[in-house]
């Protein structure tokens, strides 16, 4: 088992009325559970708003959950100093929706790959073994060794992807989070990254939550989906299962919606209380009840 | 014969870079029957865009219309003089930009922005045109109109501000709708909301359709007929039909297999 959430919550407040007299609570993230083991490749679908992305902030401990606790390798990083997760956070990495917002354009490609080397305590090493390892991720992601030199905004979407993904394999991390890795790019570089994804994952044994609101993505990386919905995960199963037994009716919704192009109201209906908890309907297939 | 609505003859964009000059829309035809929708797909930089932005005349000032002509309603485009391109921008082809957010001015409320296009091409008074703008909000399957009238456009999420922008684009009710990849920052669920907004609007306006995007699955279950291009050109058009199930060219073979 490499990560472990175990009932995490997280609300926002919000202010509303005309001084910000009344608060209003969002809960983006509402009593989640979710195991992911070495290897595993698990998509977690869901439309904008249902707390996907804050979820993935919550486990890189780039946000801070009400409740609940997160095991990543038998050890709780919800809890205890930052510092103190520097080893946690090098074995997780993030893999960010947008390569134009996500690289620094002050930053030379070099300083964006060596970054990750200066955040390490205790864990120095020499100049040219951080280039022979900056090497090796360029070559694991087809680009050339001669961009060290170059800046961000003289790539295209799909370059800066890659390099945005060789950053996160750089200090060779256990844990890939893809936050929409490949939603803003256009179809034939979406389908190179996803090879490229699927083969970086054989080569380094490496373990993704892939992130992304389209189905159709996921089916082609993930072999386990999680589909999440107000903040709740409602269905949990194979992707061999959900595409042809779904059984919530939000997953009917988004399977009509993003493979027939067929808007079905089936979220209209759902509603939710605490006492529901992902329940086991045979073969892995765990919903909502 | 089916009339045609807008014919596009050998059109050439140009880009200058230094002393050279690239073509980046290469002798394009493409032509669009009436109350068809017709879907141009392509992989970004393609040339896509330009073409929709060349039919209503807004290209960025480094891009030059070199050569080619298009044709609407009989009378080419390319000819028309800024305050007569005015009167057709707008009232009769409308578009639906990209990226919502930029499009809609961020001081003024999304109300008032349908509205202006009202003020402008018709001659209906204030409280006509306050009915009007409310019934085009309901139209596109936006809830409670009245108060989507008085928001921001920060106010609205982008698959509301979406649905505002092509309010506006149809708001004049006119023939032709250039849509430049309206579905692509959208999350699924809504953008099938999208499709059937269009599909309706087709059907319900008599509306032509330009479709701009990379995504074939959109294409395939919207469009009558199809275009793609590559590199400023278009290598094959035909039926949607025809295309998806064999197609000729080797680009559009790789962007079916991607998709």
């Amino acid at each position: 088992m490499l990560l472990e959430i175990k009932n995490i919550k997280k609300s926002f407040y919000q202010k509303t009325g005309v001084f910000g007299e009344n608060r209003s609570c969002v809960k983006a993230v509402d009593n989640v559970d979710l195991v992911i083991n070495q290897g595993e490749n698990i998509g977690l679908v869901g439309e904008s708003g249902c707390g996907k992305t804050t979820l993935a902030r919550i486990v890189l401990r780039l946000l801070k959950s009400d409740s609940g606790s997160i095991l990543f390798n038998g050890v709780d990083i919800t809890k205890g100093s930052s510092a103190k997760l520097k080893h946690a956070r090098r074995n997780m990495q993030m893999v960010f929706q947008d390569p134009y917002s996500s690289l620094d354009p002050r930053f030379t490609i070099e300083n964006i790959m060596e970054e990750g080397f200066t955040l390490g305590k205790g864990e120095w090493c020499s100049k040219s073994t951080r280039r022979e390892r900056i090497f090796e991720t360029f070559a694991a992601v087809n680009l050339n060794r001669d961009i060290l030199e170059r800046y961000p905004h003289e790539f295209s979407g799909g370059e800066r992807q890659r390099i945005a993904i060789a950053r996160s394999l750089v200090l060779n991390p256990k844990l890939l989070i893809l936050d929409e890795a490949v939603s803003s790019l256009d179809v034939i570089i979406q389908k190179q990254i996803v090879d490229l994804l699927a083969d970086l994952r054989k080569r380094y044994d490496l373990t993704y939550l892939f992130i992304s609101h389209n189905l159709k993505v996921v089916q082609k990386i993930c072999q386990k989906i999680a589909v999440m919905y107000k903040g709740k995960i409602v269905e949990l199963a194979s992707a061999d299962d959900i595409f042809k037994d779904p059984l919530h009716p939000y997953t009917k919704e988004l399977l009509a919606a993003s493979v027939e192009y067929r808007s079905v109201k089936g979220s209209a209906k759902i509603e939710f209380n605490d006492e529901m908890r992902l329940v086991d309907m045979g073969r892995n297939h765990f919903l909502l009840k | 014969m089916v009339p045609k609505i807008i014919k596009i003859q050998n059109l050439i964009v140009s880009v200058k870079q230094g002393e050279q000059s690239k073509n980046i829309v290469d002798k394009v035809s493409l032509s669009i029957a009436e109350n068809s929708i017709v879907g141009l797909v392509g992989g970004s930089g393609s040339g896509k865009t330009t073409i929709g932005l060349s039919i209503i005349r807004l290209l960025a000032a480094a891009l030059k219309i070199d050569g080619g002509e298009i044709l609407f309603e009989g009378y080419n485009l390319l000819t028309y003089s800024g305050s007569k391109m005015r009167e057709i921008r707008g009232k009769k082809i409308g578009m639906v930009f990209q990226e919502p957010l930029y499009a809609f001015n961020p001081v003024f409320r999304v109300g008032e922005q349908i509205n202006e296009v009202l003020r402008f091409h018709t001659r209906l008074d204030v409280n006509k045109r306050k009915a009007k703008v409310l019934e085009l909000i309901d139209m596109v399957g936006l809830p409670y109109p009245d108060k989507i009238y008085e928001n921001y456009p920060h106010q609205l999420s982008g698959g509301m501000r979406q649905r505002a922008m092509i309010a506006q684009a149809i708001a004049t009710e006119p023939k032709l709708l250039i849509a430049d990849e309206p579905t692509s920052n959208l999350d699924v669920t809504v953008q099938a909301k999208i499709i059937e907004l269009f599909q309706d609007l087709n059907k319900k306006l008599n509306l032509s359709i330009l479709l701009i995007t990379h995504d074939l699955g959109v294409v395939s279950h919207l469009c009558d007929s199809i275009a793609v291009m590559t590199n400023g050109k278009i290598v094959e058009t035909g039926k949607t039909d025809e295309v998806m199930r064999s197609p000729k060219d080797k680009y559009t073979e790789a962007l079916l297999s991607c998709s």
